[in-house]
């Protein structure tokens, strides 16, 4: 459904954000991976028209967004990673607005749209109020409700779960998952649990290329028999890290717990149950490694 | 601790660009005012561009709008950790409150003062500049820039700082923080203008103006031209004071910011908790009603209609912001304030109101803030283009399909909308003024047509122009930058001289208002270039729409390869059409502005003027005929604004040479004479471009002999012009002088280069003088360079009108819709009179056998019957003590408020519907200005139009002098002699800064080169004195023999020693003749002043004892004093109220004697009846006295 082609950017300042992406991405939720600085925001900001990449193609459908770029934000559902609202404007009003502009312009239609976003979203009750004061978990939901005014094709979210709690993560996660299977969403994110529970599909961007693509259970499976870990104490660390390939750390009760990537067991290791986590752990290693 | 804060402070603020964009217009500004020799601040012409005096003003003057500079630095120390969210990290440090703000203080305050080191720089680095005059630049001296800087700018700046710092306190709030500034800075220029003119108050204002603007104008009132350009402020006295209370007041609002200043954060109010438990009420309502469900289903479908309803609501979104936005508010009430101030504040010549002519509201409602309108339109500008990325909603609405002319044109519409609202502020401002005024007549469609309208296209072109610049500009402050330069190049343009309309952006000609025509056909030419403009802004906004900064990479070169997409085609195509336009309008404009009409710039004016004076000035002394008759046939067409003028001069030569050529000159470039005939002689010589033409006789006039010139004129007013429109052929109120109309004989000085840095500039002498008072050879002309004639005048206009020109009416018909009035004078009359033609009122009165005729625009009738009276009151005077009056008839005919004077011709006397018809002259505290002026001009029936001075040194004293002398005459019997102090303080504070302005040498009376502040203001002074010390009825008997002398004489002349010598005859004992030697033949100044007045009870009286301090001086031309002795008898006088003040008169006046006075400190005892309140020496101001304020003090009790 959207086809990315060779996609390149490079920043007047010299920053190469994306080198040669390449992805096609189907209906459905579709995971975006990365670390920080990794090109995520570049990628989704140039999909979702905002910006002009150096070179490559993108297609959606049979949309060529960047020669036809108002023929994709017709059908175009946007959520930026971080947003801000004109002061004493009510979440109604605001929503209410961004319908007209998304080409919902019959009143009634518009009044249905926005109230049933409203619901959804379960903000409902605090549509009078100006969004400036609401909270992280609320703002995040008028943004998705925005995003989803007139049922888009292609919706792109981007990071939307941080600094989120975890109960406001969950309901926003839900919120997601009932978009439905019809639609191109992507959904870009630096938090491993976010893809995990929503994308049959995802890929890991970083360094500005695509490091990983596929389905989650298969990248999974790819890791199966080769993970290890160990609790070890603190002090211990750095000469694990010396004799073994750690991908990732974490602390359990005051001990360290460390995986490590291995096709054999190594002494004194506990094989483990391989998660995406470590799938996209192993792959950032990966590259440390090599730079 | 302290200091590291306060150093944290000064290197944040040195990396914030606001400091480096305010460095950058500061330095403009001084570089503006010292390189370009038209612009200056408060200093007179002849001082020098970085003449300490022009710093201290510079100095002191911008540390008022570095105020706005002040808050971003100061107000940002305060608010920043609030807003950026750090707070509570710095609270939870060890550094205390105290600590904060003084650290914070001091670094803001030094980097203030660091910022403002600009403006010297600017004016050192301007005066310094290749293409400045080295006249009009002194020795550069670090003291002067140093010194002025640690007077002023320190403490202004560090007060200012306080203030502000107070105020972000309080407020806790960067917007709140810079309205408090506009709010402190209009209150600071409101009250400055409402108290510092006030002469009352001067003294208290110098002391306690914060700014030390009082003060510095206290200290250099009456500096000389050389003291301005050479001396430093004095740090003593008021400046002193001054400059302390400044500091005391700065610590004063510190110690203020330090009680105030809370490092917590503050609970809500208990106002605030009932408000929110009044909103969690409502909201639990609505949030009891059901959602309307059922849009899950519904697709966007955005298509071409959507769009208009898209831009409606982002129409609506704008306006809602901008209306609710708290920055509307205070904009409207700056208008208002502005206005009003402008109108109630804005004072005639003499200190009168006026009344609130249409025309006049109109035009100081209008021209009251143009510039403020820009700053507001650039401020919004700003805010607005900005506001989707400020607010971070940029990508939301970038990434909707949304057109790019949906976001731009409501931000346009929404600035022009601000625009619009404030115009009406001030309508609303302008008719509240005319109902407080009892206008005749309100006009509300007027202010629509010639206000509201034209105004509004021009906020539509700069709203435009604010949106385009900021949609191409990097970040909001090198938009404002960019326009902020724009402003002032355009200023720079103007001051050069390049004024066309046709490359100045939004500039259109001039639209000058009269109630005699409103806009008349002015408004065609300013309306095409308006729709010229904003065909150009269309333009603007086309390319705003393609370029606007859409999603998130907007770098313009990025931006710019959007142009060439494919979809581009319907703006392209507008662009074209507009361009299109635009070149035809222009077109259009360029030949109404360059083929129908001259347009030059004043760098070409100059050297045109310059040309013409080389080549034809040395023809100055040729002997050339005299006119004796001249008989006109003028055909007026109101409506063509077409003059048609059949016209003959009977010449004789009255020279004692033959004359062989006869030089004929054109006042009025603009006129075609198609005849031009002079009997015996023929054309030799034709110069088209000084359209000066020399005739040669084929046999040389002798002496005596006679001969005529025939010519037919025309003169006709067509299209439009660049800047301002003639106004002197219209459809109502024509008010014309012969020199446009008819030839004139011979070359003089008229029209020539007088300013010297022009004058060098061309390659001329510097001063182009007149001839010495003892050049007899000058006296062959007189100073008016006009004939005595006969005149024989035909007037014809359109049936609607009354022609006027001078003479007796002997016909006045009117026939197929033309009317035609013919005018003989009965005596000589000088070659140089106006003719009128108007829809006019006239009233009339015989008046002990003259005919007095007042004719006036039919709602101007206010003064009428007071001009009325003061004719009758001032021909009654000056029959009985000058001479007989040489016509029958006296007319004072109004014409258009395009110029305000006053004029005498003969007979007739044009008054300019600006100043004597709308001066409200009832107030008894006020100057009698309608009367005064009336008198003055009548009186020059007798002191031009009967005796004319000769073309020399001295020439219009035997004119203005006489003319002031006989107006205060009238002015006396009038309103009584106590009265007389205030038109004598008006008169001699005008004189006293008039010669601070002199750049060429200050003579004295009777050597006067026609200096305005000599032989009216001075000459008036003298002269109540000289009446005073001689006696009217002396005087009189001096001027009545001087008339009857002289009377319609000349060739050859009068000189001004010929008056002098009459005076001299009336003046006996020798301390008289050595008083008209002071008066006339020297500069001199007194210095008196009342030290002490002490007042007691002696039997059945009292007896007071002053204390007087007495000096005179006499003055060399360039302000150099010289102290003499002084003994002469001198007026003392004591008084209930402090004379020429509020409601003095006679019944104040408790004594008032003439006492000896001689140089030095005296006491004098005076005896009165009752107690008095004030005493005084020279109490009326009848003598020249630099400070004039001390002659009078109150009277105290003896200290026991």
């Amino acid at each position: 459904m959207l086809e990315i082609g060779n996609l390149s950017h490079t920043y007047a300042n010299g920053t190469v954000a994306l080198d040669d992406v390449s992805l096609s991405i189907p209906r459905g939720m579709f995971g975006l991976l990365g670390p920080n600085g990794a090109g995520k925001s570049t990628l989704m900001r140039t999909v979702a028209t905002l910006q002009a990449p150096t070179a490559g193609s993108i297609r959606f459908g049979d949309i060529d967004v960047l020669a036809e770029p108002d023929r994709l934000r017709r059908t175009l559902g946007y959520l930026p990673q971080d947003f801000g609202v004109y002061p004493r404007v009510s979440a109604y009003a605001m929503l209410d607005q961004m319908a007209v502009l998304k080409g919902i312009t019959g009143r009634s239609e518009r009044k249905a749209v926005v109230e049933t976003l409203l619901n959804q979203t379960n903000l409902w009750t605090v549509r009078d109020k100006s969004i400036a004061g609401f909270s992280g978990g609320m703002r995040q939901r008028f943004g998705i409700a925005q995003a989803l005014i007139g049922n888009p094709e292609l919706i792109i979210v981007d990071e939307p779960t941080a600094g989120l709690d975890p109960e406001e993560r969950n309901r926003f996660l839900n919120l997601l998952a009932a978009i439905g299977d019809n639609v191109v969403v992507i959904l870009s994110t630096h938090i491993v649990d976010d893809v995990a529970d929503l994308c049959p599909r995802m890929a890991v961007l970083a360094n500005g290329r695509v490091q990983l693509e596929g389905r989650p259970a298969d990248l999974i499976a790819s890791t199966r028999g080769r993970v290890w870990s160990k609790a070890i104490g603190h002090a211990e660390l750095e000469q694990y890290q010396a004799s073994h390939e750690i991908i990732s750390t974490r602390l359990f009760a005051g001990r360290t717990i460390i995986h490590v990537l291995s096709d054999s067991q190594p002494a004194g290791f506990d094989p483990v149950e391989g998660g995406l986590e470590d799938v996209y752990f192993s792959t950032l290693s990966t590259l440390r490694r090599a730079a | 601790m302290l200091l590291g804060i306060a150093r944290f402070e000064i290197r944040y603020q040195l990396k914030n660009p606001v400091f480096w964009v305010a460095v950058a217009i500061f330095f403009l500004l001084g570089f503006g005012l010292t390189a370009s020799e038209n612009v200056s601040i408060g200093t007179p012409g002849s001082v020098h561009e970085n003449a300490p005096y022009a710093i201290a003003i510079a100095t002191s003057i911008f540390t008022i709008f570095y105020l706005f500079v002040i808050t971003a630095f100061v107000a940002n120390a305060i608010v920043r950790d609030e807003t950026s969210g750090f707070a509570p990290i710095i609270r939870a440090t060890r550094v205390s409150r105290y600590q904060i703000v003084l650290g914070r203080f001091l670094g803001g305050v030094t980097i203030a003062w660091l910022g403002y080191l600009a403006i010297p720089l600017g004016l050192a680095v301007g005066s310094s500049m290749p293409w400045v005059d080295p006249e009009t630049v002194g020795p550069q001296r670090f003291s002067y820039y140093g010194w002025n800087f640690l007077l002023f700018a320190i403490p202004n700046i560090f007060l200012t700082s306080a203030i502000l710092f107070a105020l972000a306190t309080t407020l806790r709030s960067m917007m709140a923080s810079y309205i408090g500034a506009v709010l402190l800075v209009m209150g600071y220029l409101v009250t400055t203008s409402v108290v510092g003119q006030k002469i009352e108050y001067r003294d208290v204002f110098a002391r306690w103006e914060p700014l030390g603007n009082g003060a510095l104008a206290q200290a250099t009132r009456y500096w000389t031209q050389a003291e301005m350009n050479g001396r430093l402020v004095d740090f003593a006295g008021t400046i002193a004071f001054n400059r302390a209370w400044a500091i005391v007041l700065g610590f004063v609002f510190l110690g203020l910011t330090l009680w105030r200043f809370s490092m917590t954060e503050r609970a809500p109010s208990r106002r605030k908790l009932r408000k929110l438990a009044k909103r969690a009420q409502r909201e639990a309502k609505a949030a009891a009603i059901a959602p309307d469900l059922g849009g899950a289903a519904i697709v966007a479908r955005d298509q071409r209609p959507s769009r208009l309803t898209q831009f409606m609501t982002r129409l609506r979104v704008e306006l809602r912001q901008v209306l609710t936005s708290p920055g509307l508010i205070v904009l409207a009430l700056f208008a208002v304030a502005n206005t009003a101030a402008s109108l109630w504040l804005g004072e005639n010549t003499y200190g009168t109101a006026d009344y609130p002519t249409l025309a006049n509201t109109i035009s100081t409602v209008r021209n009251t803030f143009a510039a403020v309108l820009l700053m507001i339109a650039v401020f919004y500008g700003g805010e607005l283009v900005w506001r989707e990325r400020d607010r971070k909603l940029n990508e939301l609405i970038d990434s909707t399909p949304v057109p790019a002319w949906a976001m731009t044109i409501p931000k346009i519409l929404a600035i022009f909308l601000v625009l619009v609202v404030v115009n009406v502020a001030a309508m609303l401002t302008g008719i509240f003024y005319q109902l407080v005024n009892g206008a005749q007549q309100i006009g509300i469609p007027q202010y629509l047509a010639w206000f509201i309208l034209p105004a509004a296209i021009d906020g539509l072109l700069i709203a435009i122009l604010a949106v385009v610049v900021q949609v191409l500009s990097p970040n909001k402050y090198v938009g404002w930058g960019i326009i902020f330069v724009w402003f002032v190049g355009t200023i720079f343009l103007a001051n050069m001289g390049y004024t066309n309309p046709l490359y100045i952006y939004g500039a259109a000609p001039g639209v000058p208002l009269s109630d005699f025509v409103g806009v008349g056909s002015f408004w065609r030419g300013a309306a095409i270039l308006q729709f010229y403009w904003l065909m150009c802004a269309l333009i603007l906004a086309v390319l705003a729409h393609l370029l606007w900064p859409r999603g998130t990479d907007l770098g313009l070169r990025t931006r710019v390869k959007r142009l060439r997409r494919p979809g581009n085609r319907l703006p392209y195509a507008i662009a074209g059409v507009a361009a299109a336009t635009m070149a035809a309008t222009g077109a259009y404009a360029y030949q109404n502005i360059k083929v129908l009409n001259r347009y030059v710039t004043s760098d070409m004016a100059e050297k045109e003027s310059a040309d013409f004076e080389k080549k034809y000035l040395k023809y100055e002394r040729l002997p050339q005929p005299s006119i004796t008759d001249v008989k006109l046939d003028i055909q007026l067409f109101p409506r063509e604004r077409r003059l048609v003028t059949e016209g003959r001069y009977d010449l004789v030569n009255k020279w004692d040479v033959p004359i062989r050529d006869v030089h004929i000159r054109q006042g009025e470039d603009d006129a075609s004479y198609t005849r031009l005939h002079l009997a015996g002689a023929r054309l030799v010589s034709n110069d088209d471009r000084f359209k000066y033409r020399i005739y040669r006789f084929d046999r040389p006039l002798m002496p005596g002999q006679t001969t005529s010139l025939t010519f037919r004129s025309e003169l006709w007013r067509r299209g439009f012009r660049a800047s301002a429109p003639a106004t002197d052929l219209l459809e109502n109120g024509t008010f014309i002088n012969n020199f446009s109309f008819a030839p004139l004989i011979g070359m003089n000085r008229q029209g020539l280069l007088s300013d010297r840095a022009k004058r060098r500039r061309q390659g001329l002498p510097a001063e182009l003088r007149p001839a010495k008072l003892e050049d007899m050879r000058a006296t062959r002309w007189n100073y008016v360079g006009s004939d005595w004639v006969r005149s024989d005048i035909r007037l014809t206009t359109d049936a609607g009108q009354t022609p006027m020109a001078p003479g007796n009416r002997v016909s006045d018909e009117t026939r197929d819709g033309r009317r035609t009035a013919r005018f003989v004078s009965p005596a000589p009359i000088l070659n140089f009179f106006s003719v009128q033609s108007a829809d006019y009122k006239v009233a009339k009165r015989n008046h002990n056998g003259v005919e007095l005729e007042v004719l006036y625009h039919p709602t101007h009738s206010w003064n009428v019957p007071k001009m009325l009276r003061a004719m009758g009151l001032s021909l009654d005077y000056y029959r009985q003590n000058f001479g007989p009056y040489q016509f029958n008839y006296a007319r004072i005919i109004e014409f258009p408020g395009y110029q305000s004077f006053a004029q005498a011709f003969a007979g007739t006397m044009p008054y300019s519907e600006s100043i004597g018809f709308n001066a409200n002259t009832n107030d008894p505290e006020k100057i009698d200005f309608t009367t005064y002026v009336i008198a003055h001009e009548i009186a020059h029936q007798y002191w031009a139009h009967q005796v004319i001075g000769a073309d020399m040194q001295g020439g219009t004293l035997t004119s203005e002098t006489l003319a002031q002398y006989s107006a205060l005459m009238v002015m006396k019997h009038l309103y009584g002699p106590d009265q007389i102090r205030r038109f004598l303080k008006y008169e001699l504070d005008a004189y006293l800064s008039g010669r601070k302005g002199e750049a060429v040498e200050e003579l004295p009376l009777n050597r006067v080169e026609n200096q305005g502040y000599i032989h009216y203001r001075k000459g008036a002074v003298v002269m109540y004195l000289l009446q005073e010390q001689l006696g009217e009825a002396a005087v009189n008997r001096a001027l009545q023999r001087f008339v009857a002398a002289h009377r319609f004489g000349g060739p050859p002349y009068l000189r001004s020693v010929d008056l002098i010598a009459e005076l001299r005859k009336e003046a006996r004992p020798p301390e008289q003749q050595r008083l008209i030697d002071d008066l006339f033949e020297r500069i001199t100044l007194y210095d008196l002043k009342v030290t002490d007045a002490v007042t007691r009870k002696v039997g059945n009286g009292w007896e007071t004892t002053l204390t007087i301090a007495a000096d005179k001086f006499t003055a060399d031309g360039k302000g150099t004093e010289k102290r003499t002795a002084m003994a002469e008898p001198i007026e003392v006088g004591l008084f209930t109220a402090r004379p020429g003040l509020g409601a003095f008169s006679t019944k104040n006046v408790v004594l008032l004697e003439r006492r000896p006075v001689r140089s030095g400190v005296q006491k004098l005892t005076l005896r009165s009846a009752t107690k008095p309140t004030f005493a005084g020496v020279d109490p009326y101001n009848f003598r020249v006295d630099r400070i004039s304020d001390d002659n009078v003090k109150d009277v105290t009790a003896p200290t026991s």
